[in-house]
Formats: C-alpha cells, structure tokens, sequence
C-alpha cells in the first residue's frame, strides 16, 4: 500500500509527462477510430510527442505566478508545435494522398491555437484567477498544472478538431471538440485535476485510520456511560421515510388522474396539474427538507416528513400519471356509456388497470425515501443523517463511519425486502 | 389473443385473507412512523393552513431578490460543471466496465467481479463519498464532482451493461466471421448498437447529477445547495427565492433540452417539442430520397 502511494506520488510529481503520454495515447486512439493510424508505432509516436510536448509547455509554466509574458507564450507554443508534428506526421505517413501542407497545417494550428489561448487567457485575467474558492495554506494547492490542463486541453481540441477535420469531417467530431473544451472549461472553474488526487493519494491513507475501526458506542456528555447512538436515529429516518411514502403515494393518485389525458378532459385542470408537478419536481430532496425545516423548525422529523411526502409526490405523480396516460380506454368507455360518475369511471374503469404499477411504484419510492431522508436529515430535518452531520462536524470519523454502515446495512436490507415484495405481488 | 374464444371476462376475486393483509401492511408501519415522529392533524394543519407557516415562508421569499442573480447563477454554474464533470468522469471510466461487466462480452470469471464492484460502489449514496472525500480533499466543489463520479461509475456501469447484453448477437458472428477481431466486433458490432442508448444514459445522468451536485453544497462541496442555505440561516428570505427559483428554472431548461436530445438520440428521429424544433434547426439535412 504504502509502496503503491509513493510510486504514484513520485510518478506524480512530474505529471507533465503523464499528461502528455495521456493526450498522445488518446490521440492515438482517435487516429486508429478512424483508420489513419494503423500500427504501435503510430502510437508510440504520438504518446512520445504528446510527453515532450507537454513538458516543453510545463517547464514554461511550472510555479508560474503572475501574468505570463509574450516570450513564455511562445516558448509554450513550441510545446504544442512538438504534439502537433507528431499528429500531422501519424496523419501523413498513413495517408500520403493528403499531401505534406495539410499535415503541415495541422501542426500549425496547435502551435498558434496553443499560444492563443495562453495570450488569450492571460489577457482576461483567467489565469491569475485559479483559485475559485479559498484554501488554507499548506492545506491544498490548486496545482498548477489545472490551468495547464485547460489551455493544453482547448489547443488539443481545436488541434483534433483541426487536424481531424482534414480526414472526416462530422459533426459528431465538432460534438465531441465541445464537450472536451467544456469539460477541462469546467474542471479549471472547479479546480478539478487528476494530478491533484495523486498528490492527495497519500491523505486517504492517513484518514482511512481516522475511519477505522468504527467507533459503535459514545457518551453524549462527559462523565456519561458510552451508549449506542445510532439505532434510534435510524429507526426515526425509516419512519420519515415510511410516512413520506404513504402520504406523498396517496395524494399523487388524484394529481395523477388530473395530470392525464384519458381521465381528464379538462383542458385547464390538465395543463395546470401537469406543470405544477413538473415545476416541483425539478426541485432537488434536499431542498425541500431545508424549506420545510425554515419553516416548521429545526430538528424536527416533522419537517423531514413534510419534505419526504413533497418528493415522494411529485415523483409517484409523474410515474403514475405516465402509466395512466398509457391504459386501455375501453373499460372507460363502458364505464361512461352505462353512466358511471367520472369518480367511478376511474375507480372502475382505471383502477384495476393501474393498480400493479402503482404498488411497485410505491415500493420504488419507499426506497428512494429511505435515501432521501438519510440525506435531508444533515439539514435538521431529524433522523439519522442529524446524526452523521453532528459527528461530521466534531470530526470524529470513526462515529461517521459506524453511522455510514448502519446506514449501507439499513439500505441494503430495505432494498432485498421491496425486491422481495415486488416478486411476490407481480 | 383470438377474439373468437373472448368471453367475459370473470372479476379476479382478491381473498379477504390478503386484502386485509395488504391494508395491514401498509396502515401498521403508517401509524407506527405518525406516533414515533408525534405527527397529528393539528401540526400538518398549522404547517399547510393559509397563512401557516409554509405560507409565511413562500410569502416572505416574494418579491425575489433580483440582485442577487448574479451570484446565484454563478453559484448554479458551479454546480453545473461539478455535474458535469462528475458524469464524464462516470462515463469515460464506466464505458470499458460495462464490456467487462457484460455477460456476452466478458467471461464468467471476469463479469461477475465487475458486476460486484459496481453494485458495492452504487450502494454509497454521493452524499456519503462527499463526506468521506471531504476531509482528504479539502472543501469545495473538486471532492464533490469525484463523489458524482463515482458515484455515476456504478449507475452507468450498470445501465450500459444491460444495454451491451441486449443487442442483437447477429452483426458480431457476422464480423467474427469475416474475420474480424475482438476491437473490430465491438468497434462495427457492439457500438452501432449500443452506443445511443449507451449516450442517452450519459445524458440522463448528466440529469440527475444535476440534482445531485446541487444537494452536495449543503455539506460544503460546492455549488447552489450551499447558497441556499446560507441564506436561509441568515434570514434572507427573498435572496433564497431567487436561489430557489433560479435553481428550478435552470434544471427545467436543461430537463426539457437533454430529454429532447435524448429522445432524438434513441429514436433516432426528432421529436415535435421546441427544443427539438430548436434542435433540427441545426442539424437539419437534405431530405434522402428513397432508392437513389
């Protein structure tokens, strides 16, 4: 273990390299997609170019501080110069036909599109703007190489996008340029860097003895005999959940008729039902449980029961209100042609129908509950993740960790009984 | 089902030994949350009447704050990317699992570990991992995004390997026949295949990490969860409604786009709703002629 971490961390350090055998290898794999890089040592060029590039680019940036000056652009820009030769050579020597100045071109547009975007993120002030939120010192350093990642990351898409564009042209490959250049856009704004998580290997170590062994039993109040204080916590969130559940499941079946073309001919009451219910439930658990507690008060499992019965509405409404819209209208008919009332259209003529989706949708969302009321309790909304947040907050991770197991064990119980219950209804 | 031996049909007659089993099954665990939670008609009541405090609370988060948009939207495009980078890090690393977790891809002795590992990662709710990625990564948005990921490894892991079981065996033998290798199987027999749904799965996580990431800000890793509730500790009322109606209309835009996008990609045909009709105006494509 110990080995594994300082070989990843040593590997780490020069995590340019790394970068660039990455970048290389999945251009090689991009080339091979579509057949204009054909044997290893295709590959073998473009990891080999990617890795020199990309540390020719980090010796300009390394520990950089400040605004990076034209000079250092430029030297950057010969970095990207490297990776994209190796691109456009892979591209020529399998496809002579497109001729030494498109491959040149391609080579050319990582070189300016890699100085661009320096200049250009250097002007805005983006790279002097890399910490997106505040750290203590010595805790944890935005690497560096994040910004790295983003301008190496832009130029690698505009260069694929330049380079490929010569070979196919698709718009999948302008898709997939966009979806790169958002995510390392992305990843910067997050600070999100996977060199940053080598770095960090180490400290999952460390706490992993914090975590273990859990501690089961602890006093309240000093001078108090250790107790377990888990159980009645748990039990409060299944009972969060539970209630949530039957309450939230019986008022959707009227918002479900009402939400549903074959039982409501209303226009209004239709439209209106229908963009109630998918207004809420845009609206994430955890918000409702802070809604409900600002609102009832803090602590209360009163509060995670409102919130849970919300959730479980809006989604048992959706669901069941998609099953209705989907029934045989036959029954109905009948129904209305011997002059049923539209209450015994529905109860005689939809019911039945609907009745077994209904209850496997219940057990469906009773299990969402017992997650969602885990969660909504680190809010105050009572039950046991009032608990996990109290522990959280004292650091004491060993508790944290008894908790999360009581709360794997409780899930995954509660999910081999609904799955249980689902086979011997259906 | 043959219409000439159709007769009426008899009503299915549930005994009342299970009906009252099931009314049981239900009420009993009902009744024993309302006691143990002290919930009773008058507490609801004081909560939901007009005027209760549910009602005081909305009522006192209109007029929304609109100064505040600025730092909310960034604040929601925060968790934006950490939802987003969180489903590409669960795509990416769950695309080549799914081969290995597929029964028809992978031998039994390589499947089923795979499939072991991915169930025990999707047990762990994001929340969890945020918490225990927290204390090694600092506060902020970057444990959260690798909480999500992880997270969607084990959903789309799951979800993908379902999808590569369910193609079509033929276009492999095919392949294999015409001497095709094990890359060109998956490359020009698996991925025609399966790749929409597998895409559309993408998506629809991208959806529901949406959720997510902004649930993870409660606990300090970044994005609107957190806004809101700094608000609402200190009494901001009608900052938290922009917060809340903000976050509301920002994931109905993006649910309304990404389940057109998703409906295009698995049918392969647009659809007739305005983010569709907005869709093919850019995608649009000469009109093939049958038989050319």
């Amino acid at each position: 273990m110990v080995v594994g971490v300082s070989v990843v961390s040593a590997v780490a350090g020069d995590v340019a390299v790394l970068w660039g055998a990455l970048l290389g290898a999945v251009l090689a794999a991009g080339l091979a997609w579509v057949g204009a890089a054909r044997t290893w040592s295709d590959a073998a060029i473009l990891v080999v170019a990617g890795a020199t590039g990309l540390a020719v680019v980090w010796s300009v940036l390394d520990n950089r501080e400040g605004v990076i000056d034209m000079a250092e652009s430029l030297q950057a820009a010969v970095g990207w110069l490297v990776v994209g030769a190796g691109f456009a050579y892979v591209l020529w020597r399998n496809d002579k036909g497109l001729g030494w100045p498109a491959a040149l071109a391609a080579a050319a547009a990582w070189a300016v599109a890699g100085f661009a975007v320096l200049e250009w993120a250097t002007a805005i002030g983006f790279l002097n703007d890399l910490r997106p939120f505040e750290v203590e010192a010595g805790e944890l350093q935005v690497l560096d190489g994040s910004f790295y990642a983003w301008t190496g990351g832009l130029t690698s898409s505009l260069g694929v996008a330049a380079g490929f564009s010569l070979r196919v042209g698709t718009p999948a490959l302008a898709a997939v340029s966009g979806a790169l250049a958002v995510t390392l856009f992305g990843a910067n704004k997050i600070a999100f860097s996977i060199g940053e998580l080598f770095k960090q290997f180490g400290r999952f170590g460390e706490l992993a003895e914090q975590f273990w062994p859990p501690q089961w039993t602890w006093s309240e109040f000093t001078g108090e005999a250790p107790e377990l204080h888990i159980l009645d916590p748990m039990i409060e969130t299944i009972q969060i959940a539970v209630v949530g559940a039957t309450l939230g499941c019986l008022i959707a079946i009227p918002v479900a008729f009402m939400a549903s073309r074959p039982t409501t001919y209303n226009g209004p009451v239709y439209w209106l039902s229908r963009t109630t219910m998918n207004v809420l439930r845009t609206v994430p658990d955890l918000f409702w449980g802070i809604i409900f507690v600002t609102a009832v008060g803090a602590g209360s499992p009163f509060a995670g029961a409102l919130a849970m019965v919300m959730f479980s509405m809006t989604i048992m409404a959706k669901l069941f209100s998609e099953t209705v819209d989907t029934i045989d209208l036959g029954p109905l008919e009948a129904a209305r042609a011997s002059g049923a009332r539209q209450s015994q259209v529905i109860q005689t003529g939809a019911m039945p129908q609907v009745l077994p989706n209904y209850v496997a949708y219940a057990l469906y969302i009773f299990e969402l509950n017992i997650r969602a009321s885990v969660v909504i309790g680190l809010v105050g909304a009572g039950g046991i993740g009032l608990e996990l947040n109290k522990q959280r907050s004292f650091f004491q991770w060993d508790r944290v960790m008894a908790i999360v197991l009581v709360i794997f064990v409780a899930v995954i119980l509660i999910e081999l009984l609904s799955i249980y219950i689902r086979r011997r209804l259906v | 089902m043959s219409t000439a031996t159709k007769t009426r049909p008899t009503r299915p007659r549930a005994s009342g030994y299970i009906k009252w089993g099931i009314t049981a099954a239900i009420l009993i665990p009902f009744i024993w949350g309302v006691l143990g939670l002290e919930i009773n008609p008058s507490r609801i009541w004081d909560a939901i009447k007009p005027g209760g405090q549910v009602w005081t609370l909305i009522g006192a988060m209109f007029p929304p704050d609109f100064d505040k948009v600025g730092r909310t939207f960034e604040k929601i495009l925060e968790s934006l990317y950490v939802a987003w980078i969180g489903t590409i890090i669960g795509a990416l690393f769950s695309f080549p699992l799914a081969f290995l977790a597929a029964t028809n891809m992978a031998p039994r002795w390589v499947s089923t570990p795979v499939r072991a590992v991915l169930s025990g990662i999707r047990a762990f709710p994001e929340l969890v991992l945020a918490i225990m990625f927290i204390p090694a990564l600092g506060l902020g948005p970057y444990p959260g995004a690798l909480a999500i990921g992880v997270h969607s490894i084990g959903t789309l892991g799951k979800l993908s390997s379902e999808v590569i079981e369910g193609i079509d065996e033929g276009p492999l033998e095919a392949i294999k026949a015409a001497g095709g290798t094990r890359m060109q199987v998956i490359r020009m027999g698996v991925l025609p295949q399966a790749m929409p749904n597998i895409l559309a799965y993408w998506i629809y996580r991208f959806e529901i990490n949406i959720r997510a990431s902004a649930v993870l800000g409660v606990i300090g890793a970044g994005g609107v969860g957190n806004e809101l509730v700094q608000r609402l500790v200190r009494r901001e009322m009608p900052a938290a409604g922009t917060v809340l109606i903000l976050t509301v209309a920002t994931v109905l835009v993006i649910d309304t786009i990404s389940g057109a996008v998703r409906r295009r990609i698995v049918s392969g045909q647009p659809g007739t709703g305005p983010a569709a009709k907005l869709g093919s105006f850019f995608t649009r494509r000469e009109p093939v002629v049958d038989g050319a």
